[in-house]
């Protein structure tokens, strides 16, 4: 009895021992934990809010009663209410439109400097493929202005001579 | 032999009856009326207002303008299509945001915790604060963009606030969702703000609202597929 109660406890030891010996070999250190985020920024400022949406509160409510008016209506009807509002459709919001590297058209980033300007657009946008494809129609139009300055000089230069 | 056949046919049609009253429970389209207000700290504004359109077994996220002017913006997989009198004039690729999106989430009963516990996300800290659970989840640094963590807080189960957080635990955007629209076990928020902190410390909002929330609208299946050939 106390031979096999003593096998037992060395398997189950063993086991530990493996186990033990495994969980050491896989830990991570650990990571510093995150801080408590303020309590100030879960609360929304009703009146600042408020305040910030009341012209757009006042074009919304006569949109409701005047459905289908376009911006176009309004800006020939001289109407005040969009004053400061752009004519851009945005249902997504701010993140709508991807902004061109320094504000300059990703096509002439490639009409001017090329395959270089095709790759400042991809690394400063961080490779947003719209982007550097307009930049490649920008250096493609380049060349294509340039082989036909070139075909018709030098046509020109054949004739003249 | 009488009391067993009996007994299947009886046994059948409680099956049936299950199966049709789990069918009913399964949310899969949504669709809604809304408008998105955007007034900048420098003073620009802009508002859109049109109806959204969801299916999640098609996964076309469709968005029917009708101000400032009538288009249809459809956004599939990777890409946003861009549509006026049924002509794609601009195609813009973006990183693949269907899943995550309030209509998704929505159906999926995911909103909750704005879809973290699906995500490949790691919960890091969890605390309450009032009457709110936090929820703070670690980014991996390998996602390459600017969060460093984001924090849920839910109030009796419900999806309060999302704030992203940069690193030095610099907020980055915060966003509240309000007046929730509740349809058996389909809940939806009319009210979603969005703040964004400038580079001074000023505030940039954004408000999204939703009204004639439909669910599972089954008599217009044309509005939930878009086919370019389509008038708006």
């Amino acid at each position: 009895m106390s031979r096999i109660l003593l096998k037992s406890f060395s398997v189950f030891m063993a086991m530990v021992f493996l186990f033990t010996q495994t969980l050491s070999l896989s830990a991570r250190a650990s990571e510093a934990p995150l801080a408590s985020i303020d309590e100030s920024v879960l609360t929304l400022d009703e009146s600042a809010l408020n305040e910030a949406m009341q012209e757009l509160n006042v074009l919304d409510e006569f949109l409701n009663e005047n459905a289908g008016v376009t911006y176009t209506d309004l800006e020939s009807a001289e109407s005040e209410l969009i004053i400061g509002v752009e004519n851009s459709t945005a249902p997504l919001g701010m993140d709508s439109e991807s902004e061109p590297p320094l504000g300059i058209p990703s096509f002439l980033w490639g009409c001017i400097l090329g395959v270089i300007g095709i790759l400042l657009v991809y690394i400063l946008t961080d490779g947003d493929k719209d982007e550097t494809r307009k930049a490649l129609w920008g250096m493609l139009v380049w060349i294509g202005v340039w082989v036909i300055l070139y075909v018709g000089v030098f046509s020109s230069a054949a004739l003249w001579y | 032999m009488k009391f067993r056949l009996k007994t299947a046919i009886i046994v059948c049609l409680l099956g049936l009856t299950i199966f049709q009253t789990v069918r009913a429970q399964e949310y899969y389209r949504v669709n809604a009326d809304f408008t998105v207000k955007v007034k900048l700290a420098d003073g620009t504004m802009n508002l859109t207002k049109g109806s959204v359109y969801y299916d999640k077994n098609i996964q076309e996220l469709i968005y029917r303008v009708s101000f400032p002017q009538p288009e249809v913006w459809v956004i599939a997989d990777t890409s946003i299509f861009k549509y006026r009198n049924g002509t794609l004039y601009d195609r813009i690729t973006i990183p693949s945001v269907n899943e995550f999106t309030v209509f998704h989430l929505s159906l999926n009963s995911g909103i909750s915790d704005f879809g973290m516990k699906r995500s490949r996300f790691k919960v890091s800290r969890v605390e309450k604060k009032n009457d709110l659970v936090l929820s703070y989840w670690k980014i991996p640094d390998k996602a390459g963009i600017s969060i460093d963590h984001i924090v849920v807080a839910k109030k009796e189960n419900r999806l309060e606030s999302v704030i992203m957080m940069g690193d030095e635990s610099k907020v980055l955007s915060r966003q509240f969702y309000r007046n929730y629209m509740k349809s058996g076990a389909f809940e939806f928020p009319q009210q979603i703000v969005q703040i964004l902190p400038g580079e001074d410390g000023e505030e940039n909002y954004q408000v999204t609202e939703f009204n004639n929330i439909q669910v599972n609208d089954m008599e217009n299946d044309e509005l939930f597929r878009y086919r370019s050939s389509a008038a708006n």
